[in-house]
């Protein structure tokens, strides 16, 4: 980031420089990480305990877990079955229950002396006789023997007044069409550690038992949590799928396998390295903790596109992956800490609170978030300098739809169109602001657990039904010795509040003690209505409760009473699920018990527990848990996405130093939250609880906040920093929109495939976490791209140096240039036929060239021949005329001189013409690309490399020029060497002579590498020869490589360096040959030659 | 009533077919014939009445423990008439009173059974508070014995050819699961009554007795054992530990101390070595880890005392004091 500036990038530059300098030591530690992390993975504890969800403290938690200590059956399970074909009064009907009872019996974690149904040994006959009672149990244990008719009758009989006349077990047992019957059950705390063999099991059970006769139905908190694991693991598959198209996005975002290979392998070490945490620590975890490490990877593939994106620009920019990667992690590194500290803040908050699945998400969430910024923005960029990333060229850096979505989008928030994001959002605004009157903060447990189309929350809407309610809740009464719930004003007034509770048309049925007791007295008088009251006589209740225990287990009235009748329970059920109707309840429940304490009937007992600072009483069961449930969103609903927004204002306003910019940053926020808000009332109006702001929703506000406001970070930190550079607000918002603002797209593409599997699961709490984060993330990228800059550019004011109708102008003319563009590859179309046709005529040409070629040699050779003949013709005249002199004895000493010194001359001049046309002669030989006399074979590129380069070093040697070989190890080729090292002499010589001509300093690079064109087989090698020298004109440039084509025609130049090297490229080494140049910008040679 | 196959060697048509005498060479016995003999003494079919009868501050007592550590705590009296006569409809009367704590002081059981094997037996209880007496139908052999954590089948209902059995081997006691001392469990000092003044010494509950270990398979379908493990002294075939297994993991166990009765004062007329009484009875269900323990001090223990056989009776609960 611009603004944290100096002391900033010098840390980061210096953290990159260290991190590449001890790559392979990180990679190491990062392996050996890695495999110790998977090694974790296995222990991992997703076992959806109940008891992580809430507070340990709050009043209805102390009181359930108060309940459950004392009375059990803290974790039921209920099977109903309906005999679709008549009543529950059918002896086939009867054994299959019995069956079942058994089966359920040997499930593992079972407690059978809890169960409660028909066939369970506690739930007993119980009937008034003339002189006595008949106690005994419901049925017989192995059901009713349908050989014997009678004794059938009898039986069934037996089972009708046994269960019609009991109205303490008739409404617990017997649906009111008496068509169904239910099987209440019960297993200890092991069953958490193992609910996917329970929950086969079961499901195994119900596949047996299950024929045309029959509909069993099943609910209860154990066979729902662990059903919801089972779910997770039978959609393994959605998971896989998501990262597949993640990766084909990539793919087709980058062209190139390993530029989307890099980002999987970054966010895979990250999200292993989380899992294994989570094995590590073995903290119990919810199935909604799979939100974590699927955040994890969504956040980091963003995060690897960011840092890919600026790496590939680096490496455009100086061709050399290491540096490519020390700066693409030095200018990535802040901005990404910057995000990253958005989001751990998300993560942060949610520690606050003393939850324990909010905790694992937070510490989770933090180190995988944290965990990224070593494995993609760190360890990205550093395998992009192992893997050799191909050097991009200008065009696919940019992609199309990059430029042309940064025009469109500038186009529109600069001009009249601007007013339509503004709308849009002020509709999403005005509409979440009607919607959040509607919030509904309770839950309905059984909708945020599974969608409403599910098997299993079908069967809970029958059962609740067929039941007289399905939501539990318990009153513990807390005595104060031993017997103390047998006392008979006590049990009256338990009696005075279930009576008062029953009124309430949503609580189908209440228990306790006190009924038993109304029960036996009934009995003992032979079912007399008027005996239907509890007993004035204490010591007649305390016999009564002694004669029901002599035959019975003990803990046999274990759901109303402890062992000693020390403390006691009023156990009801509550036949609404919809969470402001159980609110309703609840609260009705709790003034009742608020009335009741203070009743002189519990004077000598405690009703409920209560709350330290308020003294509400607290309830337990699932009532209790839901009302608890509904504390936790009533208390943290608004806090803790306040508390997240002010600490992310915090954040960005000691990061940008601008209050202004932390303001207009928070505001985007602030449209966020109300966005969610708004859609958890919509969910709550249209009663789906799966989506309506129930504590597990909550999370996802703060989260989605802090993963939100990245957006709104990247973009405004990439317009200042354009801005800085171009000093222009349109070229800032566009070139800011190309890059960043793309990328953002890109990123919020990654992050919905990512979340798409928690979508379309048949679980409802991943569901809604999946869709509230979606939803923040889309409205975040639409406010971040849309109002923000428009935003910023009326509030902060940006200064203008160009003039509006220029940048305009501007625009226009780009976006033409778009258009043109498309033209352009019409065109290239038409191009490459007019090509062919092109071959075609060179060939033709070739003969003519021929000619051309014969005409240009005689020419050069012509002249010092010519001189040399001259030379010759002048100097056989002057010996003819010396013989002359000599032989007519007229030679004179003067002639003689003048003859010697004629001679010298001559043979002077014909010496030096016969030298130069020699030269040339071996230059055509050159030309001539079969002169080399060596086999091909397989060589070192970069050995032999340096080994050309020593042997011309000498004609360096008092220059300045620094030439720099970047070159893989590993790079060989098969060609002949010495054609090579003529290449490279030749390339070298002609910077040598003529681009550093003049001021005999610069640099040379040498790039070679496997060629982008054909990065699967390897068959291609690039080289890039490139020199900062004086470079070259057009017109130079595209005479280059003809023959005889020279600037320093006069001066040694012969024209035919380039061309030969164009001949050995083209024609020995079978390759191709292009030149990049312009004035005072040196020359860039791109050779790419068949590795084989 | 509980549908029995029972073997034709072990079908008795009478109760009184169970009354064996002593036999002359106990080691040579057969399962069922150990079994018979056990049932004998657990019965006390040696003596004709037997009773547990409280005298100044020592009372019989049982003490029930929750796994969590809760106990609860009653005294009791039993008096056992056994019918001699074989004509007679009755086999065995037993009638408990109870007396702790105190609001159920009185209340009184007679449970009466027939010598006909098919014939239920009759339970009656007297509630003071009511002040009449109510008959209960029979329990069932699986049914708890007042809450404890012994059957009505452990105490009463099961008769030997409830199940088959097997001779497993004879060895010393020390050698039995668990070792040769029998369970019990320990009254914290605040939780202790006045009548818990009597408990045997660690050297009582340590047995030194050669044993006939036999393995009884319960002939009922489903039951809540599959077979049981007894320890069985093989002179007087007193049980001194008996296993309870299901799908062969065990569910319960139960220990018993007896000591010959005489040993005790005024006692030596008997010579049957199955004489036997009862000095502390343990159980402990493994499931719900609930525990319980009778105290039978051995000064409680009345037997062959001159008693109208119309004591037990109805009239008798109505009669009872508080």
């Amino acid at each position: 980031m611009q603004q944290t500036g100096g002391s900033g990038g010098k840390l980061t530059s210096a953290y990159a420089r260290f991190v590449l300098k001890y790559r392979y030591l990180i990679m190491l530690a990062v392996t050996l990480l890695t495999i110790l992390a998977a090694s974790q993975i296995g222990k991992i504890d997703i076992r959806n305990d109940p008891d992580t969800l809430l507070p340990a403290d709050n009043y209805h938690v102390k009181t359930n877990a108060y309940v459950e200590e004392h009375f059990g059956m803290g974790n039921l399970m209920v099977i109903g079955v309906e005999n679709l074909n008549g009543d529950i009064y059918q002896p086939w009907f009867v054994n299959k229950i019995v069956s079942i009872h058994k089966k359920l019996e040997a499930l593992p974690s079972a407690r059978p002396y809890n169960y409660i149904s028909i066939a369970a040994k506690k739930v007993r006959y119980i009937n008034g006789t003339v002189d006595g009672l008949d106690i005994r149990r419901l049925i017989p244990r192995n059901g009713i023997s349908t050989s014997d008719p009678e004794q059938a009758n009898e039986l069934i009989q037996q089972l009708r007044v046994g269960l019609e006349n009991n109205p303490v077990i008739r409404e617990m047992l017997l649906s009111k069409d008496r068509r169904s019957t239910f099987l209440i059950t019960d297993f200890d705390e092991t069953i958490k550690g193992n609910y996917l063999e329970f929950v086969h099991k079961v499901n195994e059970i119900i596949e047996q038992e299950s024929d045309e006769r029959i509909r069993i139905y099943v609910a209860g908190e154990p066979y729902f949590l662990a059903s919801m694991i089972l779910e997770l693991k039978n959609h393994w598959h959605l998971f896989v799928l998501s990262i597949l198209l993640v990766a084909v996005i990539l793919y087709i975002e980058s062209n190139c396998f390993r530029c989307a290979l890099l980002p999987m392998i970054g966010v895979a070490i990250s999200v292993i390295w989380t899992l294994g945490l989570m094995g590590l620590t073995q903290y119990k975890l919810t199935t909604m903790m799979i939100l974590t490490p699927v955040l994890v990877f969504a956040v980091g593939i963003g995060h690897s596109i960011q840092v890919l994106k600026r790496f590939n620009e680096e490496l455009l920019t100086h061709r050399n992956h290491m540096i490519a990667a020390e700066k693409a992690i030095a200018r990535t590194m802040v901005p990404a800490i910057m995000a990253v500290l958005t989001d751990v803040l998300g993560f942060l908050v949610l520690f606050m609170e003393d939850i324990s699945f909010y905790r694992a998400y937070s510490l989770f969430g933090q180190f995988g978030m944290i965990s990224l910024l070593l494995t993609c923005t760190t360890l990205v960029p550093i395998l992009g300098t192992l893997i050799r990333l191909p050097i991009p060229n200008t065009r696919n850096n940019v992609r199309r739809w990059e430029e042309k979505f940064g025009y469109w989008l500038t186009g529109i928030i600069t001009g009249p169109a601007k007013w339509v994001p503004v709308m849009i959002i002020l509709v999403i605004v005005s509409i979440s602001s009607y919607y959040v009157p509607k919030i509904e903060r309770g839950i309905n447990y059984a909708e945020a657990a599974f969608k409403k189309d599910t098997r299993i929350i079908e069967d809970l809407h029958a059962l609740n039904d067929r039941m007289p309610g399905i939501i539990s809740f318990n009153i513990p009464i807390i005595g104060p010795d031993v017997d103390a719930m047998q006392d008979v004003n006590l049990l009256r007034g338990i009696n005075q509040l279930e009576e008062a509770l029953r009124e309430d048309p949503a609580i189908g049925f209440t228990t306790s003690l006190s009924q038993y007791v109304h029960l036996l007295n009934y009995k003992m008088y032979n079912d007399a209505p008027e005996m239907w009251v509890i007993p004035y006589d204490q010591e007649l209740v305390n016999q009564y409760l002694f004669t029901y225990s002599l035959g019975g287990d003990p803990g046999d009235l274990s759901i109303v009473t402890d062992y000693d009748y020390t403390n006691g329970q009023l156990l009801g059920f509550i036949n609404t699920m919809d969470p402001a109707e159980l609110h309703r309840v609840t609260t009705k429940i709790t003034n009742y018990i608020s009335l009741y304490r203070d009743h002189r009937y519990f004077r000598n007992a405690q009703l409920s527990l209560s709350d330290e600072t308020t003294g509400l009483p607290g309830i337990g069961g699932f009532a209790g848990t839901s009302a608890a449930t509904r504390d936790v969103s009533e208390d943290e609903w608004l806090k803790l996405p306040v508390i997240t927004a002010a600490l992310v204002a915090i954040a960005i306003a000691i990061l940008f130093r601008s209050v202004a910019m932390a303001s207009l940053i928070m505001l985007m926020v602030t449209i966020t939250l109300l966005a969610q808000y708004g859609l958890a009332g919509y969910f709550s109006s249209i009663k789906n609880w799966g989506g309506n702001l129930h504590f597990g929703n909550l999370v996802a506000l703060s989260i989605g906040m802090g993963l939100g406001v990245d957006y709104s970070i990247y973009l405004a930190e990439r317009i200042k920093a354009e801005y800085k550079k171009s000093q222009d607000t349109l070229s800032a918002f566009q070139h800011a929109f190309t890059t960043t603002g793309s990328s953002a797209l890109l990123s919020v593409a990654v992050v919905l495939f990512c979340l798409s599997p928690l979508m379309f699961m048949p679980l409802a709490n991943t569901w809604g976490l999946s869709v509230y984060i979606a939803v923040a993330i889309v409205v975040s990228v639409f406010t971040a791209m849309t109002l923000l800059p428009i935003l910023i550019r009326a509030t902060i004011n940006l200064p203008i140096t160009l003039t509006e109708s220029s940048n305009l102008l501007n625009l226009q003319v780009s976006e033409r240039t778009l258009q043109l563009r498309k033209e352009k590859e019409d065109l290239d179309k038409a191009l490459k036929l007019l090509k062919e046709t092109q071959n075609q005529l060179v060939e033709a040409e070739k003969m003519a060239s021929l000619g051309s070629l014969v005409a240009g040699v005689a020419h050069e050779i012509n002249t010092p021949l010519g001189n040399a003949v001259v030379a010759s013709t002048h100097l056989t005249e002057e010996v003819k005329s010396i013989k002359q002199a000599l032989h007519s004895d007229t030679l004179s000493r003067a002639a003689l001189d003048e003859f010697l010194e004629t001679t010298d001359k001559a043979s002077a001049l014909m010496y030096n013409n016969l030298a130069r046309a020699s030269n040339l002669v071996q230059s055509f030989k050159q030309v001539a690309t079969d002169q080399s006399t060596e086999e091909p074979r397989l060589f070192n590129l970069k050995d032999y490399t340096n080994e050309v380069l020593n042997s011309i070093q000498p004609k360096f040697r008092r220059t300045n020029i620094e030439i720099q070989v970047d070159c893989d190890e590993a790079l060989n080729i098969n060609a002949d060497p010495g054609v090579y090292a003529q290449v490279l002499s030749n390339l070298l010589l002609n910077s040598l002579i003529h681009g550093f001509e003049e001021k005999q300093e610069g640099m040379i690079t040498i790039s070679i590498q496997p060629s982008l064109q054909d990065l699967d087989s390897n068959s291609l090698v690039d080289i890039l020869y490139a020199d900062n020298g004086a470079g070259m004109d057009e017109t130079t440039a595209l005479k280059a490589f003809d023959p005889f084509f020279t600037t320093r025609r006069g001066a040694g130049g012969s024209g035919l360096g380039l061309h030969i090297v164009y001949n050995l490229v083209t024609q020995s080494l079978k390759g191709k040959i292009t030149l990049d140049t312009a004035p005072g910008e040196g020359v860039r040679f791109m050779i790419t030659i068949p590795a084989e | 009533m509980l549908l029995v196959t029972a073997s034709n060697t072990l079908l008795a048509a009478s109760s009184h077919e169970l009354d064996i005498p002593y036999p002359s060479d106990p080691e040579s016995l057969t399962a069922d014939e150990i079994i018979k003999h056990t049932w004998y003494v657990n019965h006390f079919r040696a003596i004709d009445n037997y009773a547990i009868k409280q005298k100044d501050n020592q009372v019989t007592w049982l003490a029930y423990k929750t796994k969590t550590g809760k106990f609860r705590f009653r005294t009791l009296e039993r008096f056992l008439y056994n019918e001699r006569d074989q004509s007679k409809e009755i086999f065995s009367r037993d009638l408990v009173v109870f007396h702790y704590p105190g609001a159920i002081d009185g209340t009184g059981i007679l449970i009466n059974d027939y010598a006909d094997l098919d014939k239920s037996q009759s339970v009656n209880v007297w509630l003071p508070a009511l002040r009449k007496p109510r008959r209960f139908s029979q329990p069932n052999h699986d049914d708890a014995y007042a809450g404890t954590d012994w059957t009505y089948g452990d105490v009463s209902l099961r008769k030997p050819f409830h199940e088959s059995h097997e001779l497993l081997r004879k060895e010393h006691f020390s050698k039995a699961e668990g070792g040769n001392v029998l369970r019990y469990f320990t009254i914290p000092e605040d939780k202790k009554k006045p009548f818990m003044g009597w408990l045997p010494d660690q050297s009582m509950l340590t047995i030194d007795r050669e044993c006939f270990v036999v393995k009884s398979t319960t002939r009922f379908k489903d039951f809540w054992y599959d077979y049981r493990i007894s320890w069985i002294d093989t002179g007087t075939f007193a049980d001194y530990r008996t296993l309870y297994y299901k799908n062969d993991k065990l569910v319960k166990w139960v220990d018993r101390l007896w000591r010959p009765m005489r040993e005790l004062e005024g006692s030596p007329d008997i010579d049957d070595p199955r004489a036997q009484y009862w000095v502390m009875w343990y159980g402990k269900t493994i499931l719900t880890g609930h525990e319980t323990m009778a105290i039978i001090p051995p000064e409680v223990n009345t037997w062959n005392e001159t008693v109208d056989p119309n004591f037990w009776s109805l009239q008798t609960l109505e009669k009872l004091k508080r």
